[in-house]
C-alpha cells in the first residue's frame, strides 16, 4: 500500500464530513474513482466514525468491497429484451407505416411519422427490479416534515419518528433556526440544575463528575 | 449388611459415575438457567442494586459529554451498608469529590470546598437504572453480550417510548451486574454522553447491605400535558428564581421562573444539556435537561401560557 | 453539503455508471450491514453472503433508486429482506426468540440479539478499546473538535462557533484526529485481516 500524501488525507476527512468546497469535491472525486488505496483510507475513517458513534458493526473481511462490486453487474438480460422488442415493434410499425401511406387518401408523410412515432414504444434503460426488489423498498418514503415533528407534533407522530430512521435527522432545525446560541447566558442555571440534580437524583456516576467540573464560585452559593 | 454396604456405595459412586460419564444433565440444566436468566432485562436491571451493595471497586472511568472527556479515578466502597464513592480528576485541573454519610463534598485540590446534600431516597449509585423496570416512560431489552475493561457484559437497551426523552445503553458486567458502561442516545440515535471504566478492580463487600429501598413514588401530579412521565422532584427558591426539578426516573428537567425586564431568547447546549431562554419583558422562564430540545420547546410553550 | 447529500451525490455517480463511486458506497456501510444481517444470520460465512447479494442487489436496483429515502435505509430495507428470504430458501425461521418486529434496527443502535461470535466480539471491543484511547490522548482542543464532530454532528462551521476558531484550524484539527487514530487502528486491522 503506497502511503497517502497529508494533503490527501487531509481532504478526505473534510470529504466525508461533507465540508469540501464544489470545486474541491470534484477533484477529489476524481481522485477517488482512480486510487484504491485512497478508498480504503476513507473506508477506515468511516469505520472509526461508527465507533466513535457506538453504532452496531460487524467487520467484514478484507477485499469484500472489491469482491462486492466485482459481481455488481447491470442485468443484462432484461435489458436486451426490450431492445429485440423495440425493434420487433420498430419493424411492424415501419411496415404499417408504409403500407398506410402506400394506401390511397392516405395522410400526410409528417402525421405518418407521428403515428410511427406513437407505435414505438420508448425503451426502459432500467433493469426489471420489481423482481429483486419488494414492494416496500420501491415504495417512496415521504420527505421527513421537520416543522411537524418539532412543533406542534402529538407524541403518537414523534413515536412515528423515532422509528423511522429518515425522520429523526431534521431535529436540526429545532436547533439552529429560531433560536440564537448563548451557551454563556445559561451558565449559572446549568450549575445550578447540576447542584440539583446531583443532589436529588444523582445517583450515577455522571451526575457526580458533573459536580466535580461545576464552576466553584456558583455552587459555593449551596454550601453548608 | 452387605446389601446396605453395596447400596451404599452405589450411592457414593452413582454421583461421580454420573460426572464422569454424562454430565450434559448438568449443563442442561445450567444452560436452562442462564437462558432464563439472559431473557429478562428486568432481572439483569434488578441485580444493579444489589450488584452496587455487594461490592467494592477501584478502577479509571472516561467519561464524553458533548465536547468534553475527562479521565477519573473512581473508588466506591460499601462498609456494612452504608456507601462511600470518591472521584479524583485525572485529566485537568485536579479536584475531588467524595460521597460519604449522606453528603457530597467536592473540591479542587488544595482550594475550596463545597458541600451539598446528597439524595434524602437513601439510594445509592446507579440505582435510577435499577428501578427502571415498571417506569412506563421507558422499554427495556437484553442485547448482546459484549466486553468492558477485559471483562464479560450483557448489554441491556433502555429505550424511550416517546420522543421526549432520550434512551440509554447498559453494560452490565456479567459476574457481578455492576455498570461498566453507560451511554445516553439522544432522539437521532447521537451519543450524547457516555462513560465507560477501562480499567476497574472488583471485591466482594465487608459486612452486610441493608436491602435496597424502593423510590418512594411521590403522588405530585405531573404538570405537563403531552411530555408526560415527568413529576416535580425538588424545588427551591433563590433570589427572587424559582427553580423546578422534574424528573421522569431518569431524565431531569429544570425550569427556572424569574421576574425579568428584558426581551431576550437563547439556546444552549453543553455536556449534553439541552437549555432554551425566553423572557418577554416580565418574566424570564428557562428550562434545561438532557432531552430533546423539542421537549423543553413543549415546556417552554405550556409553561407560558 | 451534509452526510447524506455526499450518499445522494454517490448514488447518482453509480447510477451513471461510476463503479468506484458505488465501491465507496459499500466500504462505508457494509459493516453495518452486515450487523444489521447478523441479527437473522447466525453463522459469519452465510451473513458475508448475504451481505454480498444484499450490495448486489441494490446494485441492480439503484435505477429504480429516487433519492426520497437515504441510501442507508434503502439498503438496510434490501438487507433485511435479502436475509429473510435467505432463511425461507433455507427452510429456516430467523430463531423463535427473536421477532422480525423487534429485531428492527433503530438508527443509533438499539436492537435486540447480536449473534456475534467471540471473535467478532472480541474485535468490536479492541476496536472500541483503541479509539477510546487514542481519543484520550489527543491533545484537547483537538479531541473537543472530533467530539463535536462525531457525537454532536455539528458543522465545521458549527465546531468553529463553539470553539472560536476559523473554519480551516477546525478542518485541520479533525484531520489530525482522524490520522492519529487512523494510525492506531492500522495494526489492528493488520493483524485481524480485516484490512479495508
Amino acid at each position: 500500500m503506497k502511503p497517502i500524501s497529508e494533503t490527501d488525507l487531509e481532504q478526505l476527512s473534510a470529504y466525508i464530513d461533507g465540508e469540501l468546497s464544489d470545486s474541491e469535491r470534484r477533484f477529489f472525486q476524481k481522485r477517488l474513482a482512480n486510487d484504491a488505496d485512497l478508498r480504503a483510507a476513507c473506508e477506515r475513517a468511516w469505520i472509526a466514525s461508527s465507533v466513535l458513534k457506538s453504532q452496531p458493526m460487524q467487520l467484514m473481511p478484507a477485499g469484500s468491497a472489491e469482491a462486492i462490486c466485482a459481481q455488481c453487474q447491470p442485468e443484462t438480460n432484461s435489458v436486451k429484451a426490450p431492445w429485440r422488442l423495440v425493434a420487433s415493434f420498430a419493424a411492424l410499425a415501419l411496415v404499417a407505416g408504409l403500407g398506410y401511406q402506400l394506401m390511397p387518401g392516405s395522410e400526410t408523410p409528417a402525421a405518418g411519422d407521428r403515428m410511427m412515432a406513437q407505435q414505438a414504444p420508448v425503451p426502459s434503460p432500467a433493469p426489471n427490479a420489481a423482481e429483486a426488489v419488494p414492494a416496500s423498498v420501491q415504495k417512496e418514503t415521504a420527505k421527513p416534515a421537520a416543522t411537524v415533528v418539532v412543533k406542534s407534533a402529538a407524541p403518537s407522530e414523534q413515536i412515528a419518528a423515532v422509528n423511522d430512521p429518515t425522520r429523526l435527522e431534521l431535529n436540526e432545525a429545532t436547533r439552529s433556526k429560531s433560536w440564537p446560541k448563548r451557551d454563556q447566558a445559561m451558565d449559572d442555571y446549568l450549575a445550578r440544575h447540576n447542584q440539583m440534580t446531583g443532589s436529588n437524583t444523582g445517583n450515577d456516576l455522571i451526575s457526580y463528575a458533573q459536580l466535580l467540573s461545576a464552576p466553584e464560585a456558583d455552587a459555593s452559593e449551596n454550601g453548608q | 449388611m452387605r446389601p446396605l454396604r453395596f447400596l451404599l456405595v452405589l450411592l457414593i459412586l452413582a454421583p461421580s459415575g454420573v460426572r464422569a460419564e454424562d454430565s450434559s444433565w448438568l449443563d442442561s440444566g445450567k444452560k436452562w438457567v442462564q437462558q432464563l436468566w439472559r431473557d429478562d432485562s428486568e432481572t439483569w436491571l434488578g441485580r444493579i442494586n444489589g450488584a452496587v451493595a455487594n461490592h467494592n471497586y477501584k478502577g479509571v472511568l472516561v467519561l464524553a459529554q458533548g465536547a468534553e472527556i475527562n479521565t477519573l479515578a473512581v473508588e466506591h466502597r460499601m462498609d456494612n451498608g452504608l456507601e462511600s464513592l470518591r472521584m479524583r480528576t485525572l485529566s485537568g485541573s485536579p479536584r475531588e469529590l467524595v460521597k460519604k454519610g449522606g453528603k457530597i463534598q467536592s473540591n479542587s485540590l488544595g482550594g475550596s470546598v463545597q458541600t451539598f446534600p446528597a439524595a434524602a431516597t437513601g439510594q445509592i449509585t446507579f440505582s435510577h437504572f435499577a428501578n427502571v423496570s415498571g417506569n412506563k416512560s421507558y422499554k427495556t431489552r437484553l442485547a448482546e453480550k459484549a466486553r468492558v475493561a477485559g471483562r464479560s457484559t450483557q448489554v441491556i437497551d433502555i429505550a424511550a417510548e416517546d420522543a421526549w426523552r432520550y434512551s440509554y445503553r447498559l453494560w452490565l458486567d456479567t459476574e457481578t451486574g455492576l455498570p461498566l458502561k453507560v451511554v445516553t442516545l439522544d432522539e437521532r440515535g447521537y451519543a450524547v454522553e457516555q462513560f465507560v471504566f477501562t480499567q476497574i478492580d472488583i471485591t466482594p463487600a465487608a459486612g452486610k447491605a441493608k436491602p435496597a429501598k424502593a423510590p418512594q413514588n411521590r403522588e405530585l401530579k405531573s404538570p405537563f400535558k403531552e411530555v408526560k412521565g415527568f413529576r416535580v422532584i425538588a424545588s427551591e427558591i433563590r433570589a427572587g428564581s424559582t427553580h423546578y426539578l422534574f424528573s421522569d426516573g431518569l431524565a431531569s428537567i429544570s425550569l427556572y421562573v424569574e421576574p425579568s425586564k428584558q426581551k431576550e431568547k437563547a439556546q444552549m447546549r453543553r455536556d449534553g444539556v439541552n437549555g432554551l431562554m425566553l423572557a418577554d419583558g416580565s418574566i424570564r422562564y428557562v428550562t434545561m435537561g438532557k432531552v430533546p430540545v423539542a421537549t423543553l420547546e413543549k415546556i417552554l410553550a405550556q409553561t407560558q401560557r | 453539503m451534509g452526510e447524506h447529500e455526499i450518499d445522494t451525490e454517490l448514488v447518482q455517480r453509480a447510477q451513471k455508471g461510476d463503479k468506484s463511486a458505488f465501491d465507496l458506497l459499500v466500504r462505508k456501510y457494509q459493516h453495518r450491514i452486515a450487523a444489521v444481517v447478523s441479527r437473522f444470520v447466525r453463522n459469519s460465512a452465510e451473513c458475508q453472503d448475504v451481505v454480498q447479494d444484499s450490495f448486489i442487489k441494490a446494485y441492480r436496483s439503484l435505477p429504480g433508486f429516487r433519492g426520497e429515502s437515504q441510501f442507508y435505509t434503502w439498503m438496510y430495507r434490501i438487507a433485511v429482506n435479502t436475509a429473510k428470504n435467505h432463511l425461507a430458501s433455507q427452510k429456516r425461521r430467523p430463531g423463535a426468540d427473536v421477532e422480525l418486529e423487534d429485531a428492527e434496527f433503530i438508527e443509533g443502535g438499539i436492537y435486540v440479539q447480536n449473534n456475534d461470535t467471540p471473535e467478532h466480539e472480541l474485535l468490536r471491543e479492541e476496536l472500541a478499546q483503541v479509539v477510546s484511547k487514542a481519543l484520550a490522548q489527543l491533545p484537547e482542543e483537538i479531541r473537543q473538535a472530533i467530539t463535536l464532530r462525531e457525537m454532536e454532528g455539528l458543522s465545521y462551521e458549527e465546531i468553529a462557533e463553539v470553539m472560536n476558531s476559523p473554519v480551516g484550524t477546525v478542518r485541520s484539527r479533525i484531520f489530525r484526529a482522524r490520522e492519529a487514530i487512523d494510525a492506531r487502528l492500522r495494526p489492528l486491522y493488520e493483524s485481524q485481516r480485516v484490512r479495508p
